[in-house]
């Protein structure tokens, strides 16, 4: 039932909060976690028409060529599952801010990489992973970028290359929270590379 | 983040009505929901009495 309900209405993650109409059907949505007045101001705006999907949509035309609202309209596509609408609007960041200047083009780079990881596009999402490493490895998603790219590899069973992603990050971001987990990653990457060797 | 480690586990399922009292609710007291458990049972009080909707899908794993 609850399965049968969040694929109704294309919940992809939680938390997913939305606001119907009395008909049931979506006004809007709530991905994610918020500080409660952040959340109360959002579900407000929602139940006056304000900040909706649908408002943006109708904003494109004028806003389009300002990346901060791009990314915004790309960022709620995606929210939505709209994922063919989410990545044509990502990938018109890099062009609209090709210096970046709003630190959002890796961002959304990193929900590029994202988009073709749930596509099983393994290729694609270490292509946009490793754009953000060549041209932006000082931002904050270099290391996400880094974990698209082991990840990538892992699921085409590169066991070798993963392997070496992961010690990558291990060796980048040795204080990190992720690093033990990314060490645990590539010893069993070390295990199933020992295996395929046998097996073959 | 999406890492493999995120299975698709299906959430639990709450459903509110929003109540004009949401505004008048001191800041700081503990205030619960009545959260219902039907999606249907709330789609037709709802529908009823004419009041939006808060659907929440979550998940305790």
């Amino acid at each position: 039932m609850d399965t049968v309900t969040a694929a109704r209405y294309h919940v992809e993650s939680y938390p997913t909060i939305l606001v119907l109409k009395p008909d049931g059907t979506e006004i809007d949505r709530v991905v994610g976690y918020y500080h409660p007045a952040e959340f109360m101001g959002l579900v407000e705006d929602y139940l006056a028409g304000r900040n909706t999907l649908g408002s943006l949509i109708a904003e494109e035309p004028t806003q389009g060529k300002d990346p901060r609202f791009v990314a915004r309209l790309a960022d709620r596509y995606y929210e939505h599952g709209l994922y063919p609408e989410a990545k044509s609007r990502y990938e018109r960041m890099m062009p609209l801010d090709p210096g970046n200047k709003t630190e959002l083009v890796d961002d959304a780079l990193t929900s590029l990489a994202r988009l073709s990881r749930k596509s099983k596009d393994y290729p694609g999402e270490r292509k946009y992973a490793q754009v953000v490493l060549d041209k932006y490895p000082e931002s904050d998603q270099a290391k996400t970028a880094l974990l698209q790219v082991a990840d990538s590899y892992k699921r085409e069973q590169s066991w070798t290359r993963a392997r070496e992603k992961y010690l990558d990050y291990t060796k980048k971001y040795p204080g990190d929270e992720d690093a033990p987990w990314a060490q645990e990653q590539a010893d069993t990457m070390t295990v199933r590379a020992e295996r395929a060797k046998r097996g073959a | 983040m999406d890492r493999g480690r995120w299975g698709m586990i299906a959430g639990a399922l709450a459903v509110v009505l929003v109540g004009a009292c949401a505004k008048t609710t001191p800041k700081h007291e503990e205030v619960g929901i009545a959260w219902k458990t039907t999606y249907d049972t709330a789609l037709a009080d709802a529908g009823k009495n004419g009041r939006p909707i808060m659907l929440d899908f979550y998940t305790d794993w």
